[in-house]
């Protein structure tokens, strides 16, 4: 009996494995057209321009990079019509990164498109979004003759390095997590095409799903000092207004607490600490000296505190808030939190920040 | 042969029956089903524990006064044969039932999530097959099999560690911003996550120290809910209220933040995985419902596991409505909250027949 | 199982011998000429006359059994040198009994028939060639004794009684088979034994009803628990010090005559993956060891089956840099990935096979056709992927980590039933295949102990030496597996 079941159950195995690979019913990998890079143009309201961009890994074919583009109401839609045009099944399990225009973030759609890939059971939640300055099909139509293929290329663009710390690079569970939460508002990577070469020049700015304004790249490492980064890898202030005065700070460690109070008059108190050690220096100060090592630490405390102050105040100006510096204020709140509620609490709001700067060491200088 | 013997399962047996029985497809979606509380659900793990350590009191006093019976034969001592065995019949019912929504609810984000281009079919005919032949072995070979699934999926918390570093530690507070009204409704709909323990009465004869029972039964509670505690805590740092609302699977979503080198896309292997969970769950109620029909029956016989497993095969294939099918079973999850507390009541009829006794 | 001994037993009736003829009934001594009727066309038979003092003998004996020194030396020169007491030196047989007297011949010993007396002697003259003990060429160790069990049962007996002096190991014969009446001898520590096991195997044994055995791998799988299973049940060394580890742990060894492995029992999943030299080793290394053969059990079913879910199923768990890899690997391959498996697997069994059987100096040969032409022509000729033939020489050399080659068989055996599982549910095909396999190892047994102890624990202690080797103060316990009569090992 058992020997019966058993051979039963092979042969069911066996059959129905080689009926379905021979009715293709699955596509295996080679049979894929694998999108690693999508890229949303804005058209009018309803209508958008999709490119997405396949490696190609045939060894013998000339370009590594199928690009195809088409326009389209829909995802699934243009889904479909890229399948037409393309020799492959197309598939969204490989999905790296997607670029929205400039225009098409600021126009609102974004925010349902993410959404829409964010429940997308194929793809992952660790899709990097960013906003493209003018057209993302530009960008991925542009050959880059010394990177093996552009969809590589791309991805490896928006891993995480040593030197790009001041970009969120956010991932569209992130994205979907800032817009969702009524704490603080979104930020996305900024990048734009120059010189054939695809530059991260800054911070997008959201605000209730619409892209705002942008912030610089300095701007934007403030922001990520404030959100709880820890660890930087540079860190350079000027710090005199002329120029003359120039401070690099290397492997810091950056700590920052922000703490709300009373809800009516809300006090925003944030307490900075850095520690890193120098590694560049301009100006006339002797650094073998204790004295003007101790004065030095006190500039530099000041010019952050200078800079974070005057980010503050252009955040309140501009009602975006990308911190999330009342989450201790909704720790203590009863009911539901809204936006709303956010935005009246940051034109209400006073900021007092300590910063205390600690240079462990001198590095090499002398 | 270990299915002659009466009393067959140890300690620790009975500690990873309970608690793999419970673990199934409510631990997948219970971030999801407790979101009416909003952040504050994190703790709301500790309470279920609490009230099933309370639950199983009744049930476990109630099968120590009848030591070698199971909750089948204990119905038809102390309603009578007639009113026992149609007691029993929607016992059998139940069981089935809960077999094959556990089945299908598992097969359904298969489907879903990956093999999307495959029909319900194909696996499901292997699942059941397998489903029998672990309840072939009788209730030890389950609780031989629920060990193995403890420490094959147990690891898998690990992979909460991404979650937990990308998450904001404040969301844990404030711990009660919710209403009663909201508190009844996430209750209803996340209490199903850890329905399970009532089995205990089914396989209660055979525990070797049915003294120790309860203490052993409480252990894996508190190792279900220590669990569903960490996936709690994890899935409100990670999320933002909105996102624990429209999440039908934020365990799958925790797993996918996991970030290594070689392997990506963690989930699939996590669902993958969780099919051990499944067969846990869905084989200890098999198993009941063979036990339901062999006492229905009067008579021991390994073909009533066939009869069951084909029967589910068809209910699961029934040209019904996917809404339908829906509500059915939550209804029947509902009706699982009155089976836990079924035991109070008879341990009522329990003690009234015995003052009349005497 | 019930099945499998139903069937046994009326297997047994069937064949139920006709009960030989009492030799009661017989007048007198068997005589020579029915024992020459019986022994004709056995050319190497010898009936030779000799004339003593105390009359006429005749020699009887295989020649092709004997060595012709030791019958010279033992039997003619004293009977030709005869001082009146030779006759006394030889054993006494029962004259009326024919088959006992013919089984003697055919055993190799030498029958005396004195005419005048008509009174049958026996001389044990037993002395095939034997080979010499040599070292283990399976399961060859670096550190450790290196003599190895040959095919004599005798050699074998002595091999581990060297390494034991003490009464308490017993040692008792029986003689099996219907045609070859080969002779097999249970050894047991009996003070440790588990009296249940040693009344099952002997119960077993005697049930056993089969026509020969050439080896003792076929009492073996006739023995086991569920003959029907990939895996086997019993451990089997050819190692006297591996057969010594386990009388002392309590278990039961059964050695048979001209095979010269023993079978150790009962004996557990997690036993297949040791080796003796662990004992040897420090335990770190031995540790480390012990993962390697474990882990290995699993990738190398896994690793395949693995590679076929991810091409056709979710390639979605491919992180971007291995994509790209394998899609190029894969790009001119002509088949779907689990028919490409296949044949990149049989070919692997094929080569192994054809490089086994071979004669060494034509292996080799083999070894470099498969290896450099077969895999780097399939390769350029894109017939197969170069990701997988790194993924299935992986594999495969993983199958060949464990120390049983019972247990190496049977992995591959079940990566067969991984890569359809695979190639058909994918990564849930392989869990339900992985789910399967499992539940069958834990409802497997071993002469009736669980046979994955200590994953279903029969003594906490067992722990100690699992995947995990401790350092030896505490593998002092007895395993739970052999359920021994004294747990804890002596100390002094």
């Amino acid at each position: 009996m058992t020997v019966s079941r058993f051979i039963i159950a092979i042969s069911i195995l066996l059959v129905l494995s080689g009926c379905t690979t021979k009715q293709g019913l699955q596509p295996s990998l080679e049979n894929l057209g694998l999108i690693s890079v999508a890229g949303f143009d804005y058209i009018d309201n309803d209508n958008m321009r999709m490119t997405v961009i396949m490696p190609q890994p045939a060894l013998e074919a000339e370009k590594h990079t199928q690009v195809i583009t088409v326009n389209t109401d829909m995802l699934h839609k243009g889904l479909v019509d890229i399948s037409s045009r393309a020799d492959k099944t197309v598939s969204l399990k490989q999905l790296r990164v997607v670029l929205f225009s400039e225009e098409f973030a600021r126009q609102g759609q974004m925010k349902e498109m993410v959404e829409y890939l964010f429940k997308d059971a194929d793809v992952r939640s660790s899709v990097f979004v960013a906003i493209v300055k003018e057209s993302a099909e530009e960008m991925l139509r542009m050959e880059y003759p010394d990177k093996q293929n552009t969809s590589s290329y791309i991805n490896n663009l928006f891993q995480q390095r040593q030197y790009t710390f001041f970009s969120p690079f956010t991932t569209i569970h992130e994205f979907v997590y800032d817009e969702t939460d009524p704490i603080r508002d979104t930020i996305a990577p900024y990048v734009e095409l120059k010189d054939e070469v695809i530059h991260i020049e800054g911070l997008a700015m959201f605000s209730n799903g619409k892209m705002e304004t942008t912030f610089s790249k300095h701007e934007g490492k403030i922001i990520q000092i404030l959100r709880g980064r820890e660890k930087l890898s540079v860190f350079a202030l000027t710090l005199d207004d002329e120029g003359n005065e120039k401070v690099a700070l290397e492997f810091v460690k950056s700590k920052a607490k922000v703490k709300t109070e009373n809800i009516n008059s809300p006090k925003v108190i944030l307490n900075l600490k850095f520690e890193g050690t120098l590694s560049e220096y301009e100006g006339d100060k002797d650094l073998a000296n204790k004295k003007d090592i101790k004065n030095l630490e006190k500039e530099v405390s000041k010019k952050i505190e200078k800079e974070i102050r005057n980010l503050l105040e252009k955040c309140k100006e501009l009602e975006i808030e990308p911190i999330g510096m009342f989450e201790t204020l909704r720790m203590r709140y009863k009911g539901d939190w809204t936006t709303d509620l956010t935005k009246e609490l940051l034109e209400k709001a006073e900021f007092e920040i300590n910063v205390e700067t600690n240079l462990t060491s001198i590095g090499a200088l002398k | 042969m270990d299915v002659s013997k009466k009393k067959i399962l140890n300690g620790y047996h009975v500690v990873f029956l309970v608690q793999n029985i419970m673990v199934g497809m409510g631990l997948l979606s219970m971030n999801n089903s407790l979101s009416p509380l909003g952040y504050s659900q994190w703790w709301v793990p500790i309470l279920f524990g609490v009230i099933a350590n309370l639950t199983i009191i009744p049930m476990i006093w109630l099968n120590l006064q009848y030591k070698d019976d199971d909750l089948f034969d204990i119905h038809e001592k102390l309603l009578g044969k007639w009113m026992g065995k149609s007691l029993n019949f929607i016992l059998l019912l139940y069981a089935i039932i809960l077999f094959s929504a556990v089945i299908d609810s598992y097969l359904e984000l298969i489907q879903i999530s990956i093999l999307p281009e495959r029909s319900i079919n194909g696996h499901l005919i292997f699942f059941i097959l397998i489903t029998v032949f672990i309840v072939k072995g009788g209730i030890k070979s389950l609780a031989r099999f629920c060990i193995l699934t403890f420490f094959l999926t147990g690891w898998m918390a690990y992979f909460l560690r991404w979650g937990m570093e990308s998450g904001e530690i404040r969301h844990l507070l404030p711990l009660f911003n919710f209403t009663g009204k909201e508190f009844l409704e996430a209750t209803k709909s996340g209490y199903n996550s850890i329905v399970g323990y009532e089995l205990i009465m089914f396989f209660f004869p055979y525990i070797r120290k049915p003294e120790k029972a309860f203490k052993h039964s409480s252990i894996g509670i508190w190792l279900t809910v220590f669990f569903y505690l960490m996936v709690g805590i994890v899935g409100v740092m990670y999320f933002t209220e909105w996102q624990l609302e429209h999440i039908l699977f934020p365990v799958l979503k925790l797993f996918q933040a996991v970030d290594l080198s070689f392997v990506e896309r963690i989930d699939k292997i996590g669902i993958t995985l969780w099919v051990f969970l499944i067969l846990t769950t869905a084989g200890a109620y098999l198993w009941v419902a063979k036990k339901g029909l062999d006492s229905l029956r009067n008579k021991n016989s390994q073909y009533h596991i066939y009869a069951v497993a084909i029967l589910t095969y068809v209910v699961i294939n029934l040209p019904i409505s996917q809404i339908i099918r829906k509500t059915f079973y939550e209804r029947t999850f509902y009706f699982s909250y009155g089976f836990i507390l079924w035991p109070i009541l008879l341990c009522l009829v329990h003690l009234v027949r015995r003052r009349k006794m005497r | 199982m019930k099945i499998w001994k139903r069937a046994r037993q009326v297997v047994e009736k069937s064949k139920e011998k006709p009960s030989p003829p009492s030799h009661q009934k017989e007048p007198a001594p068997v005589s020579l000429d029915s024992l020459k009727k019986d022994l004709t066309d056995i050319d190497d038979a010898v009936f030779k006359e000799y004339q003593t003092k105390d009359g006429l003998v005749t020699v009887i004996y295989l020649s092709s059994l004997i060595e012709p020194v030791l019958l010279h030396k033992i039997i003619i020169l004293p009977l030709v040198n005869d001082k009146g007491e030779v006759m006394n030196s030889f054993d006494a047989i029962d004259g009326w009994n024919k088959q006992k007297l013919l089984m003697a011949i055919v055993n190799g010993d030498t029958v005396i028939f004195n005419h005048k007396k008509q009174q049958y002697l026996l001389a044990h003259t037993f002395s095939p060639p034997e080979r010499s003990i040599t070292s283990s060429e399976n399961e060859a160790t670096v550190l450790g004794p290196q003599d190895s069990f040959t095919e004599s049962l005798k050699a074998n007996l002595s091999l581990i009684k060297r390494r034991v002096h003490q009464t308490g190991l017993k040692s008792k014969d029986y003689t099996i088979g219907q045609e070859t009446n080969t002779k097999i001898s249970i050894m047991y520590i009996e003070h440790l034994v588990n009296d249940e096991n040693l009344k099952r195997i002997k119960e077993r044994i005697q049930q056993l009803d089969f026509t020969g055995y050439v080896d003792i791998v076929i009492l073996k799988q006739l023995l086991e628990d569920n003959p029907y299973s990939p895996f086997p049940q019993y451990g089997a060394t050819s190692r006297p010090d591996a057969a010594v580890n386990s009388l002392l742990d309590g278990r039961i060894v059964v050695a048979m005559e001209n095979s010269q492995t023993v079978m150790i029992c009962p004996s557990s999943f997690l036993e297949m993956f040791n080796s003796p030299e662990d004992y040897y080793n420090r335990w770190t290394t031995a540790t480390l060891l012990r993962i390697l053969r474990f882990a290995g059990f699993f990738i190398t079913i896994m690793l395949t089956p693995t590679y076929i879910s991810a091409l056709s199923y979710h390639p979605g768990i491919l992180p971007f840099e291995l994509l790209i890899m394998t899609m190029e690997s894969r790009s001119r391959v002509p088949f779907p990935p689990v028919i490409e498996v296949l044949f990149i697997e049989l070919i692997i069994e094929v080569l192994k096979e054809a490089g086994s059987r071979m004669p060494s100096k034509v292996g080799q040969t083999i070894g470099i056709v498969g290896g450099i032409v077969i895999g780097t022509a399939a390769v350029q000729a894109g017939i197969v992927s170069n990701t997988l033939i790194v993924l299935v020489a992986v594999s495969a050399l993983l199958s060949f980590l464990m120390p049983s080659y019972l247990m190496s068989n049977a992995s591959r055996f079940v990566r067969y039933i991984f890569i359809l599982a695979a190639g058909l549910f994918g990564l849930l095909g392989q869990m339900l295949a992985l789910a399967w396999l499992l539940n069958h190892l834990l409802n497997l047994t071993s002469l009736g102990t669980p046979y994955m102890t200590p994953v279903i624990p029969r003594s906490w202690s067992d722990m100690f030496d699992s995947v995990i080797r401790f350092p030896l103060t505490y593998v002092q316990k007895r395993t739970g597996m052999s359920r021994a009569k004294r747990e804890k090992k002596p100390t002094k």
